[in-house]
């Protein structure tokens, strides 16, 4: 009997409800899985080894009862959330979990992880937090190293050659991923904040070629759509911290106003900047990955050594790139959300306030503990907020 | 002339108000009464009452704003607007210059900031019940006394003790400590609104906070939280004289707002009849 | 205070000024605002003998002829501390093994781990701070870790360094007073698998 292979959107629906599905087929046909945390592991490191990288994600839906006895309640639910699935075997496909110094938080979970659940292969990349010069010269060290460690894994070499052919396609997809957020400038956007959410996790889920066809199929549907989303009021940015799961997403959306673009990183982050091709491919990627994706991890300030700061302009440098997002995508409003205990993004919030204000764009800003039932207060907020600025 | 007339309903956690004017904006109606677990369903009964109230049937009704925590739970109402937007709507009414409104109810607290009479930036805390009507409730319970009586007592205090817990059920632990250890009941209750006084100050202060200031809510019948608030806050603080009114008076007057605007633009406010059944599920 | 310190070790006087009924060790940030807390501990003979926070490895000298200035006479003093610190504490196999450990995922416990069998400790007591996640979101894998390995039990007292209403020295207490039940049950426990206390 032959299945009919989905295509498009209907692949994204079915890789969202059962997002481990394909790696297992790839993995029962002999490839090795590489899962990774946050987006700074290097995803093209992984692919030019023919390995499979799989981003590890948390599940909302599922309450946490086993990571209490290794993560306190009191840090970042998403990172328990993915030490609780992890507990609870979903994650025993993987051959290899590379994590990253996300946060102090996430560096503890990388030693939890190696001693709980036991991926055979574990490593953890310690990218520097800052911009500087020296920075950088560190995080082309530290590539380097994960490189080696990589190949150790795979068990063969990778030539300057093979990696800048993975950087190309990794960057192929970043450009269609772009390409698609243009269709969100429409209004109404040809394409929802929900089901972005959904194919940015789908390619999240697959080898870059398939993400790659998968994408241009989704492309072409969503430019030939005939069921266009309808028209509503509030165009919204969304900004912050992981969002892995469309619950919230669908919440706004169900009010008058649509995402049409976000700062998150399942979402824009990631995509936004290619990565440039030099001679020692490993230059261009540690310039990518320490300074062009932008993330409050990495700490920016518009000139280090200065004595004095002007409050604006050091603001300005920092997040003017999410004012040209607003314009970009005649965006009415932001809003600014973080998961509870996240201090990577709530440090960042008042900050980000202030230049909004500065600029006149209207925000807001939620907390949510990354479950279903904090959405239903939240509903309020963001309806009271889409009240204010109607 | 036939007089038009415009409905608003706050379906809040505990309460819930129905407020009836007409299109001068005088009061024709005004009903309250314990939402409890039935009357999320049923918000048509409560209607009625109202419509009785008024000597008017449903026909009579312009145009109905539902607000509040439940108002998706009205399929009769013709829009539904967050209690944000209402609440300042309805404390402007009263209180033109007002800047920040506080309202405190049975289960959440907001702090509204105010301009021009319109809602210009908000924060919420509905998470918990410390800083709301409830930590009175549960506190009132421990101590064996009614909810209103607290604010009488509270004034003859002389050294208000100090809670330090943030929760609500630690902070019943600390009153049961002050009791055996011998402080009034006058200074524990005072001890007691200056602590939900303390946090809602410290929730509002976060939109600064600027003359005119009104308290509205169920709490705001308290007027030993009204003088605590006044002093965690350093300036006067107004209640309303019904000061239960403002979140159903903010819908009516959008809901007036919204059919007269129609109306002159020769539109029909709202199309199809009303459906005046019970809400058939919870959501 | 070294001639006094050096009096008390020479004539085997307790910390505690009284028997040691406990030895104890501290993980996480004292409690700098309710110290007396631990007094009151220290009354019922748990001697803390050792913590990780603010102890330094034992002294190492560096070779620092021809180097003359002073910000790299600095850096060269302190860059590879940790890397000393492990090689004096293990032998050279197992300090390789401790070094890839932190270099894979960043900080290792088993530092700590060869801190209570050293200083022979029967409890070690988790002081989680609830703003400080830097410092207490490994304390629970250590806790883990500790038991498997050595069967020393742990005791997590929770507590914040700015909020003090975090903090509750008379529930802390009791949990206390229990815990020397499991202390006291581990000790036997240890001794039927042969450890040396």
């Amino acid at each position: 009997m032959v299945v009919a292979v989905k295509k498009g959107l209907a692949r994204v629906q079915e890789l969202y409800q059962d997002r481990s599905k394909r790696v297992k087929e790839l993995k029962a046909e002999g490839k090795k899985i590489a899962g990774y945390l946050c987006i700074y592991p290097v995803t093209e490191i992984m692919t030019a080894l023919d390995l499979v990288p799989y981003r590890v994600l948390g599940d909302m839906r599922e309450p946490i009862t086993k990571s209490d006895a290794y993560l306190p309640p009191v840090v970042c639910p998403f990172l328990r959330s993915c030490l609780d699935i992890g507990l609870k075997g979903r994650y025993d496909f993987l051959d290899a979990m590379i994590t990253s110094h996300i946060c102090d938080v996430g560096s503890s979970l990388s030693g939890i992880w190696r001693y709980t659940v036991k991926t055979p292969f574990h490593y953890n990349i310690d990218t520097p937090h800052t911009i500087h010069d020296t920075s950088l010269a560190q995080t082309k060290a530290v590539l380097k190293a994960f490189q080696t460690a990589m190949e150790t894994f795979a068990g063969k070499k990778i030539t300057p050659v093979m990696l800048e052919n993975a950087i190309k396609k990794h960057n192929e997809q970043r450009a269609m991923v772009r390409e698609l957020y243009e269709s969100k400038k429409q209004d109404p956007p040809l394409i929802t904040g929900s089901e972005t959410l959904k194919v940015i996790k789908a390619i999240q889920s697959l080898p870059v070629n398939e993400g790659n066809a998968l994408l241009r199929e989704v492309i072409s549907e969503v430019k030939t759509r005939v069921n266009k989303p309808l028209k509503k009021n509030a165009r919204l940015l969304v900004w912050g911290s992981i969002l892995d799961d469309t619950a919230m997403i669908e919440m706004i959306e169900s009010l008058d106003a649509y995402v049409v673009m976000d700062d998150t990183c399942v979402g824009s982050r990631a995509f936004f900047d290619d990565v440039k091709l030099t001679k020692d491919p490993i230059d261009g990627l540690a310039q990518h990955y320490l300074v062009d994706i932008k993330c409050p991890r990495t700490f920016r300030t518009r000139d280090f050594y200065a004595v004095k700061k002007n409050y604006m302009e050091d603001l300005k440098s920092r997040f003017s790139y999410l004012a040209d997002y607003v314009h970009d995508w005649h965006a009415n409003g932001v809003i600014l959300q973080s998961v509870r205990y996240c201090d990577t993004h709530g440090y960042e919030v008042p900050q980000i306030r202030d230049y909004l204000k500065e600029v006149g764009i209207p925000s807001i800003y939620l907390e949510h503990d990354y479950t279903e039932g904090a959405l239903s207060p939240m509903k309020t907020r963001v309806q009271g907020f889409l009240e204010i600025i109607e | 002339m036939i007089s038009i007339y415009f409905t608003g309903i706050d379906l809040g956690s505990t309460m819930t108000k129905v407020v009836i004017i007409d299109e001068t904006e005088k009061l024709a109606a005004f009903v309250v009464q314990h939402t409890g677990a039935e009357h999320r369903r049923l918000a048509n009964k409560v209607m009625e009452d109202a419509l009785k109230q008024a000597s008017l049937s449903i026909g009579a009704i312009s145009y109905i704003v539902a607000t509040g925590y439940g108002r998706i739970n009205v399929p009769f109402a013709d829009k539904q607007i967050t209690e944000l937007t209402c609440h300042a709507r309805g404390i402007a009414h009263f209180f033109p210059n007002v800047r920040l409104g506080i309202d405190i109810g049975g289960q959440d607290a907001k702090g509204l900031k105010i301009k021009d009479g319109k809602l210009i930036d908000f924060v919420m805390s509905d998470k918990c019940a410390a800083g709301t009507g409830r930590y009175l409730e549960v506190v009132a319970q421990t101590l064996g006394l009614n909810l209103e009586d607290l604010g009488p007592i509270s004034l003859k205090s002389t050294n208000k003790v100090s809670i330090s817990s943030i929760c609500t059920i630690f902070a019943q632990q600390e009153v049961i400590n002050h009791l055996s250890a011998g402080a009034s009941l006058e200074d524990i209750v005072a001890g007691l609104h200056d602590a939900i006084a303390g946090r809602v100050a410290r929730m509002v202060k976060r939109l600064k906070v600027e003359p005119d200031v009104v308290f509205t809510g169920g709490v705001a019948k308290n007027i030993g939280v009204v003088k605590a608030l006044e002093e965690n806050l350093g300036c006067k603080i107004f209640v309303p004289e019904e000061p239960l009114l403002s979140g159903a008076l903010g819908a009516a007057l959008i809901a007036r707002e919204t059919a007269l605007k129609a109306k002159a633009e020769g539109k029909l406010p709202r199309s199809g009849s009303r459906n005046m059944g019970e809400a058939t599920f919870y959501r | 205070m070294y001639n006094e310190v050096k009096y008390r070790v020479d004539h085997g006087i307790a910390a505690i000024n009284r028997p040691e009924k406990y030895r104890m060790s501290f993980e996480g940030l004292a409690p700098w605002h309710s110290l007396s807390f631990l007094d009151s501990l220290a009354d019922r003979g748990w001697n803390f003998v050792c913590e990780s926070a603010y102890s330094p490895g034992r002294p190492f000298t560096v070779d620092l002829t021809g180097v003359s200035d002073p910000v790299e006479r600095y850096v060269r003093k302190r860059y590879r501390s940790l890397d000393k610190v492990i090689d004096q504490e293990f032998e050279p196999k197992e300090a390789a093994e401790v070094k890839e450990e932190i270099m894979r995922e960043g900080s290792s416990n088993r530092l700590r781990l060869r801190h209570v069998r050293e200083y022979q400790c029967d409890g070690v007591v988790l002081h989680v701070l609830l703003s400080c996640r830097s410092a207490s979101s490994g304390l629970s894998l250590f806790a883990d870790q500790l038991l498997d390995m050595y069967k020393v039990p742990s005791l997590i007292i929770e507590g914040d360094i700015i909020d003090t209403s975090l903090f509750n020295p008379v529930e802390s207490l009791k949990k206390a007073e229990a815990f020397e039940d499991t202390m006291d049950h581990y000790k036997k426990v240890r001794k039927e698998l042969g450890f040396e206390w």
